[in-house]
């Protein structure tokens, strides 16, 4: 169980990770005041998405450059004052709100169910809760989620009986590579990929491994032992979408870091139960 | 049988919840429940996560689409672009090349007959009018592209032309089949074809 002190750095490195995440997306263009009042959107097969359209919210929020903007300003503010005041529950709690209706609209007006943003609220949940309790409830319950993405990415594969489909590499290369192709095509990348298209077996193999360190996060539901190893799993998951699909979920990667081992990496020798009673009983005073 | 159960169940994450906070509890409960049943339906109810990452077999097809765009003239190319602006653009340009191969006809109306059948026909409607796209979103859309791009490119622009391009692999290269434009936006608002 985390003290207070330790959420206090968990909290940190979160938003850290997540503030970083949305400062990339502001120098890529892609805050809401930034799309320049998109008109052609898609909700894709998502009810909640349907709702908002319906309900004109993804419309209104890009549409008023001022709504816009104050949007943005939240998003960004809530995450860097949850940095720096790290013992608050207020700013995650605006924090999620704010990336909700950033999913949301930036996810419809993208044209694509880019469901990697989804981790920018997600990681913020847990910090939602000031109560130790309620806070290492949620936060344990954050990692069972990221066990749940994993573990359902890989049975989806074994179920679907896509990881027996030898094909399955070549299809997503030729359909996903094709303009790196036309770009780029004696670059070291293109010329992996041709590799893999001449090495069918070989790709294929590469799909067969993915799925199986996905399947391996079932573990990590009975015991909280390779819990540093599953971390290693999906950091090397990550690492080889890129090289393989050249797909990096940035925001997706914060969710894995639920995984680390966070009380013994921050335990300290003079920290003991009462201690973190007596933080936790002046925290929630504030 | 029932004891092993009960057992099991008392040593649950939930149980422990829900003797502890129940009302935590039974939001966890409720979620879980919600994302059984996203799972089961294989509909997407966002928070609930499908996270299916290429899951369904994929074939190698006799041929791929590809939406090419020039502006003012030149060739732009998606990674020439910052990374989410890239996505979000030519995922756009995506959408309306699929919109163009279906003379503008919008999937939301068999999405919705198929996924929502249980509705009554006047929700549907609404929900089909608000989500489709329709005829008068063109120019505004062209407006869009000239003025996303003037914005991501950091300079103005005064046309941008569409190009939808299909090719098909020879020797593992890709080879161009067919090309036809689809849509030239102009800075004055006009939109062909």
């Amino acid at each position: 169980m985390l003290s207070l002190d330790q959420r206090a750095v968990v909290q940190r490195v979160f938003f850290t990770w997540m503030l970083i995440g949305l400062v990339w997306r502001a120098f890529d263009h892609a805050l809401l005041m930034q799309l320049e009042a998109p008109v052609l959107g898609d909700g894709a097969n998502d009810v909640t998405f349907w709702l908002a359209y319906t309900l004109g919210i993804p419309q209104l929020l890009t549409a008023h450059p001022l709504l816009a903007g104050m949007l943005d300003v939240t998003l960004l503010g809530s995450a860097l004052m949850a940095i720096a005041v790290p013992r608050a529950s207020f700013f995650p709690r605006i924090h999620c709100a704010a990336a909700l209706l950033y999913f949301i609209t930036f996810t419809t007006w993208s044209n694509h169910h880019y469901r990697p943003i989804l981790g920018l609220l997600l990681a913020g949940v847990a910090f939602m809760f000031r109560d130790p309790d309620r806070f290492n409830f949620t936060f344990r319950a954050l990692r069972y989620y990221t066990l749940f993405i994993y573990t359902s990415a890989g049975l989806y594969k074994v179920f679907r009986g896509s990881w027996l489909n030898q094909e399955q590499m070549t299809g997503i290369i030729e359909g996903t590579q094709l303009e790196l192709f036309l770009a780029a095509p004696d670059g070291w990348h293109a010329q992996f990929f041709t590799w893999l298209l001449e090495h069918q077996t070989a790709s294929w193999l590469l799909f067969a491994l993915a799925t199986v360190l996905e399947v391996v996060f079932i573990v990590g539901y009975f015991t909280r032992r390779y819990d540093l190893w599953l971390f290693a799993t999906a950091i090397s998951l990550h690492i080889g979408f890129w090289f393989t699909m050249r797909f990096f979920a940035f925001e997706l990667i914060v969710l894995d870091l639920a995984l680390l081992p966070w009380g013994r990496m921050l335990r300290s020798g003079g920290q003991s139960a009462e201690g973190a009673g007596s933080t936790s009983r002046d925290l929630t005073q504030m | 049988m029932l004891n092993a159960v009960k057992a099991l169940w008392e040593r649950t994450f939930l149980r422990e919840v829900l003797k502890r906070e129940r009302w935590l509890g039974v939001v966890f409960g409720a979620l879980l429940l919600g994302q059984c049943i996203a799972q089961v339906l294989r509909v997407e109810i966002t928070p609930f996560f499908l996270f299916g990452m290429y899951s369904e077999p994929i074939m190698s097809e006799p041929g791929y689409v590809r939406v090419a765009c020039t502006v003012d003239g030149e060739p732009l190319t998606q990674a020439q672009l910052p990374r989410f602006a890239g996505e979000l653009f030519f995922s756009t340009l995506y959408r309306y090349q699929v919109l163009a191969d279906n003379d503008f006809q919008d999937h939301y109306a068999a999405t919705i007959a198929d996924d929502l059948a249980g509705l009554p026909p006047s929700v549907k409607r609404l929900l089909q009018d608000r989500l489709s796209y329709r005829t008068e979103h063109a120019g505004p859309f062209a407006d869009w592209t000239i003025r996303y791009l003037g914005q991501a490119l950091g300079r103005s622009v005064s046309t941008v032309q569409v190009t939808r391009e299909t090719y098909r692999y020879v020797d593992r290269r890709p080879q161009l089949v067919d090309a036809r434009i689809i849509l030239i936006a102009h800075a004055r608002s006009n939109v062909e074809p």
